[in-house]
């Protein structure tokens, strides 16, 4: 299982990566995250819903209400144009956080 | 006997009570917990199992109470409400030059060019309240929130004073006709105004940086 703290500092990037790919809602969010990390990246499903509403208060995402095939209501979060700049960032720094700790990695068994 | 609905029921109170009031949240998590609910039956689970499960899932209510509180300071943070209404006043101010404008224009007679002078000015107002958002990036991104301040208010009383002198003492040493004056007060209030402005223009280029790198 993934420690808390890295589990909370991805799930903006994650969040934004995921509906950069289309509209999405809290359950489908938490399963996508779910089954791509195999279950290891796990979050408490209610702490995704703060997380939605304070990115969509920085105007990183929107929301709108629509109805499932079922019939059940459902809010539908999609990528604004500063949450796509805020995704390519988080891009950007994970990319680098991921090299150096490659490089060192690599160095070790060198 | 388990009763799933009055469980939900009973969930739905427990969060009431805890504060999370706001209806869009508590409905968006009892519409989670339904969907949680629903596949986990469809796995096999009894009802009160899945029940039980997907309400431990979602987490306790003082805990999601403090994270949805927040949000509410994630708003305050990134709209204050002071560079807000002075940019409401200057729209307002604005909106008022173009109506003062059209206004003067049929009723005064002028020369064409101070008609051409008049029409660019209200054309210019025009597009900069419509091309707000663009003209925004213009501005630098302060971080410090009290420079921000400093130099939004600094600005904002250079175009009050701006005024005051030029009514006061500039403007009655020109000899003007109603239709010239009307023109030369549209402008020297659109620069006021647009001086008006920058604080606005540097909040918002600063929430749109913290925004995407918070």
């Amino acid at each position: 299982m993934i420690r808390k703290e890295l589990v909370a500092a991805s799930a903006e990037p994650l969040i934004l990566s995921l509906l950069a790919q289309g509209e999405s809602y809290g359950y489908a969010i938490i399963q996508e995250v779910k089954a791509r990390s195999d279950g290891k990246l796990q979050w408490t499903d209610g702490m995704l819903y703060p997380v939605l509403h304070r990115m969509e208060h920085r105007g990183l995402i929107k929301s709108r209400w629509g109805e499932s095939d079922t019939g059940r209501k459902r809010k539908y979060y999609s990528l604004k144009k500063d949450g796509k700049t805020a995704m390519a960032k988080h891009h950007e720094q994970w990319s680098l956080v991921h090299s150096v700790l490659a490089g060192l990695k690599k160095e070790q068994y060198v | 006997m388990f009763d799933l609905e009055q469980s939900i029921v009973e969930w739905r109170k427990q969060m009431l009570a805890a504060g999370i009031k706001t209806p869009v949240p508590l409905e968006e998590l009892e519409i989670h917990l339904r969907d949680e609910i629903e596949q986990k039956m469809q796995s096999g689970m009894s009802g009160q199992e899945a029940f039980e499960n997907a309400a431990l899932r979602i987490g306790r209510a003082d805990a999601l109470k403090t994270e949805f509180n927040k949000t509410g300071d994630a708003k305050e943070k990134f709209e204050p409400a002071l560079a807000r209404f002075v940019l409401y006043s200057a729209i307002l101010a604005f909106g008022w030059i173009l109506i003062m404008g059209i206004h003067a224009f049929l009723k005064y007679e002028m020369s064409l060019a101070w008609r051409l002078a008049g029409f660019a000015d209200m054309a210019a107002i025009t597009l900069s309240v419509l091309g707000r958002h663009w003209l925004n990036r213009i501005f630098p991104v302060i971080p410090d929130k009290r420079v921000r301040t400093i130099v939004g208010i600094t600005f904002g009383l250079l175009s009050m004073s701006g005024m005051v002198v030029f009514m006061n003492f500039i403007l009655p040493n020109f000899e003007l006709t109603e239709g010239q004056l009307t023109v030369v007060v549209l402008w020297s209030l659109t620069l006021m105004a647009a001086l008006g402005a920058v604080w606005a223009g540097l909040e918002e280029a600063a929430r749109k940086q913290i925004a995407t790198t918070d």
